[in-house]
């Protein structure tokens, strides 16, 4: 039979270990191992390759959403690095001109029909949401920064957890999130924040139900972390559609704060509430 | 008889089906899958069991669908080379399946988090991911289904990463550390 010589050791063994070579091709292979030195020396090599791998277990599918979760943050600051280099290669390339106009034609058609097609009511709602969930940035003054060490695993995951979330990476922030329940590791602070990070995502549903467990338990939380949530679970409730629910939260949240001074850090949160009643008020009212 | 064959005979559950399939795997396959046991084990005394072993983990993930299609000798030939490993490592008691399933120990379902750590230092995100996936059976299109890479892009970086690894085999001595010789950090990683 003859063998490509074309192809090299390292092809050849390759081949081997996936399974692609037919019958005689294995046994020509075998037969060759036991004579040629270098390829039996690559062959070792390929078998220890496979001891590396077996060190690391039998993965669970919490280690790969892990390890994809990782992956996508590590590809979208990878994005975001190349963000400016995009540019300076658009712009410099010579048919910018009609690039810019025939991209400019294109988004204002896409604009215009999404605009007329859109329902008018959903659209109303988005925006009321959309304007009040821009400033969830707040949620920062208190974000839950840990006592414990930083290098732990744990730790380290819900920082990245955190981090994805901060940064708009709603996608990325869930399933790490979720796994930080799982553990359970932060539980509540990892509830509050996939139940925000769900609104990012307009999946109301699931917002309202890691939420609804945070309130279930409500005695044990903090009070920031009561009237936080209390706030995000009205939000998701008006995302949902279900304004009558979404108003009790956020007066909740007014009964709670009733007499804070405005020093407290807390007096923000129910200025938030204030304005969020306003704007679905006014809405409600255009609406009927 | 072709892959898909032998999957058919192994789920349809009849006996006699999954005689012809057996005695094809056999006839076939074993010869060259147990001189690789050989190599690993560096000894023939357990090659035979650990290719039964093989051979049971394979109908069973026929069986549970967690075979994803690849090729089916390549697959059987992981495997047994994964259990020689195990075999090095806990001794012969993974062989009696029915008492490891009483006791499994924790550490050998559990990721080692500490080797996975170093690994992703040395070979990178995508390349430990895109290997290791390989290593546990998946396919390369369940591969690409999970990482969002599309089926060239996970052959090539399979590829690439197998050569990589194999770099790191040959020249760097920190890796060999780490991961090949028996040291004491190597036995709290794979204990952990």
């Amino acid at each position: 039979m003859k063998i490509d010589q074309n192809k090299d050791l390292f092809d050849r063994i390759e081949e081997y270990f996936n399974g692609d070579m037919n019958d005689i091709e294995e046994k020509q292979f075998i037969k060759e191992l036991k004579s040629n030195k270098e390829l039996k020396d690559q062959y070792d090599k390929f078998i220890l390759s496979f001891k590396v791998l077996n060190n690391l277990g039998n993965p669970s599918e919490q280690a790969i959403n892990e390890l994809l979760a990782m992956k996508e943050l590590h590809d979208c600051n990878k994005v975001q690095k190349n963000k400016s280099g995009f540019k300076i290669r658009f712009f410099k390339a010579k048919s910018f001109p009609i690039r810019g106009i025939a991209a400019a034609i294109t988004i204002l058609i896409i604009s215009s029909a999404i605009y007329l097609l859109y329902d008018r009511q959903q659209f109303d709602t988005a925006s009321v949401l959309q304007l009040h969930f821009d400033s969830y940035q707040d949620f920062e003054e208190i974000t839950p920064i840990s006592s414990e060490d930083f290098s732990s695993e744990n730790e380290t995951l819900f920082l990245n957890g955190y981090e994805a979330q901060k940064n708009r990476n709603f996608k990325i922030a869930i399933p790490v999130l979720k796994s930080l329940i799982e553990r359970p590791y932060k539980e509540n602070w990892s509830k509050l924040l996939l139940g925000i990070s769900y609104i990012g995502t307009g999946d109301f549903d699931q917002a309202i139900k890691s939420l609804s467990e945070l309130k279930e338990h409500e005695r044990k939380l903090s009070r920031e972390m009561t009237i936080v949530s209390a706030y995000y679970l009205a939000l998701a409730y008006i995302g949902n559609g279900d304004f009558e629910e979404g108003m009790e939260q956020l007066s909740v949240i007014l009964k709670r704060l009733e007499n804070l001074p405005k020093e407290n850090y807390l007096f923000k949160w129910k200025l938030k509430s204030d304005k969020l009643i306003k704007d679905i008020s006014d809405f409600s009212e255009n609406k009927y | 008889m072709d892959d898909n064959q032998i999957g058919k005979k192994f789920r349809s559950g009849g006996n006699e089906e999954i005689s012809i399939a057996i005695d094809f795997i056999l006839s076939n396959w074993r010869e060259n899958i147990i001189y690789d046991i050989v190599n690993v084990l560096k000894s023939s005394v357990y090659a035979e069991d650990i290719f039964n072993l093989g051979l049971e983990i394979l109908q069973e993930n026929i069986v549970e669908m967690k075979w994803n299609g690849g090729s089916l000798k390549g697959y059987l030939r992981r495997i047994c080379i994964n259990k020689s490993f195990d075999l090095l490592r806990y001794g012969p008691e993974i062989l009696n399946r029915t008492k490891k399933k009483l006791k499994e120990p924790q550490e050998r379902v559990q990721v080692s988090t500490t080797a996975l750590k170093k690994l992703v230092t040395f070979l990178g995100l995508n390349c430990t991911l895109v290997l290791w996936l390989y290593w546990k059976g998946y396919s390369y299109k369940k591969i690409g289904i999970t990482t969002g890479y599309n089926l060239d892009t996970v052959k090539s970086k399979k590829y690439k990463c197998q050569r990589k690894l194999l770099k790191l085999i040959n020249d760097n001595q920190e890796f060999k550390t780490f991961f090949l010789e028996n040291t004491e950090e190597t036995k709290d990683a794979n204990q952990s």
